[in-house]
């Protein structure tokens, strides 16, 4: 649950302040809500420290045409993240969570998206900050975090259906540091330039053509997902993850998922599950 | 051993194998067919002249399902396309475009 106010300035810009969905980041903007998300789960990557999900501040967003094509576009300044320093696991990782505006600096970020043509769209996010707490030696570690997707939706009389593609691949990059200096914290000191990146691929067909109706209720959906951090070894493993997912659209907003997840985090043993999920939306 | 350059450089040439190959999919005369079928086509070449129905689909489906016209009351709609005017940025146009399409379509 977030909240924002927003003031349409013209047709190609409109405003807003509050809490907001972080643009930077165009799963959880448009495919998050679970009767949008394909998947019972959410991928890896967009949501485990790479990428910002939940912005406090303000932006500035639109979409213009350019001949044929369309263009859009989203700016914002917020709190930005918190850069963890205390335990071995996540120091030189980012906090996205935390609602402390720990120093006068603020996060800066935006997505610029470009459509060539209806239901093909190309995107790039990005956000730079100061995640350390003024005053502290970390203080002037600069983070910067990044991100290319993909959407693409397509109809099809040669297949008889929909197919949608979307992927995103997301990196970030913290300054190097030294953690724990003096080692009174137990793991130091440890000093390494934090790196993580990641991303997802997600193919998805419904035969939207056919006339049985219940075949044309049923989506069919593949997704690779990804995450892996340098150095190895500290905070999340690296983790590769492949799903298989079968849904049966009940109404246009209300689905039942299920899915089965080869899951190989690195160095751990396997956590393959088998998903079954239930949504509406309203 | 994969490094992450090595994934980059596949994400990108996934993106342009994707991107490269979009008509494969598409029949020579999808547009024309997008016309006269369904209003849940998303087939179109080129954002120029689009009605306000294929800017209604068309936009919709690069995220969720559409919903019919005749689920929402017309100030529903005005809200909900509101909402997906900040969400999917488009424009104040087209903004305007769906939401007649979707009142004058019930």
């Amino acid at each position: 649950m977030n909240a924002q106010l927003s003031y349409l300035l013209s047709d190609y810009i409109a405003l807003g302040v509050g809490e907001f969905f972080s643009p930077s980041n165009v799963f959880v903007e448009r495919f998050e809500p679970q009767w949008i998300n394909k998947l019972p789960d959410r991928p890896l990557a967009v949501y485990h420290g790479i990428l910002p999900n939940i912005s406090v501040g303000a932006q500035v967003r639109g979409g213009f045409p350019i001949g044929p094509t369309r263009a859009n576009y989203a700016f914002y300044v917020s709190n930005g993240p918190v850069l963890n320093t205390f335990d071995a696991r996540t120091a030189g990782t980012l906090d996205f969570n935390s609602y402390t505006d720990n120093n006068d600096n603020k996060a800066v970020g935006g997505r610029v998206g470009f459509l060539p043509t209806p239901g093909v769209e190309v995107g790039y996010g990005f956000e730079t900050s100061k995640p350390s707490f003024q005053g502290t030696a970390f203080s002037d570690l600069q983070a910067l975090v990044q991100s290319v997707d993909l959407e693409i939706t397509r109809d099809s009389d040669l297949l008889k259906g929909r197919i949608n593609l979307f992927a995103q691949y997301a990196w970030s990059h913290v300054d190097h540091a030294v953690y724990d200096p003096d080692g009174s914290l137990g793991f130091g000191p440890l000093a390494f330039t934090s790196k993580q990146d990641g991303g997802y691929a997600e193919l998805a067909y419904r035969s939207t053509k056919v006339d049985i109706d219940f075949i044309r209720n049923l989506e069919l959906i593949f997704r690779w997902d990804h995450l892996s951090r340098d150095p190895s070894g500290l905070g999340d493993p690296e983790e590769t993850r492949w799903t298989l997912g079968l849904n049966y659209w009940l109404s246009p907003s209300t689905v039942v998922k299920a899915a089965y997840e080869w899951d190989q985090p690195n160095g751990e043993p396997n956590e393959n599950a088998l998903l079954l999920q239930a949504a509406m939306g309203f | 051993m994969i490094t992450a350059l090595h994934r980059r450089i596949l994400a990108a040439l996934v993106l342009l194998f994707a991107s490269t190959s979009w008509n494969l999919l598409a029949e020579p005369n999808a547009k024309q067919n997008a016309a006269a079928q369904s209003s849940s086509a998303v087939s179109s070449d080129s954002y120029m002249g689009l009605s306000g129905e294929e800017l209604w689909s068309n936009n919709c489906l690069r995220c969720h399902n559409i919903r019919p016209p005749t689920m929402y009351s017309d100030a529903q709609w005005d809200v909900i396309v509101h909402h997906v005017r900040l969400r999917a940025n488009i424009t104040g146009q087209e903004q305007r475009a769906i939401v007649e399409f979707l009142k004058s379509a019930k």
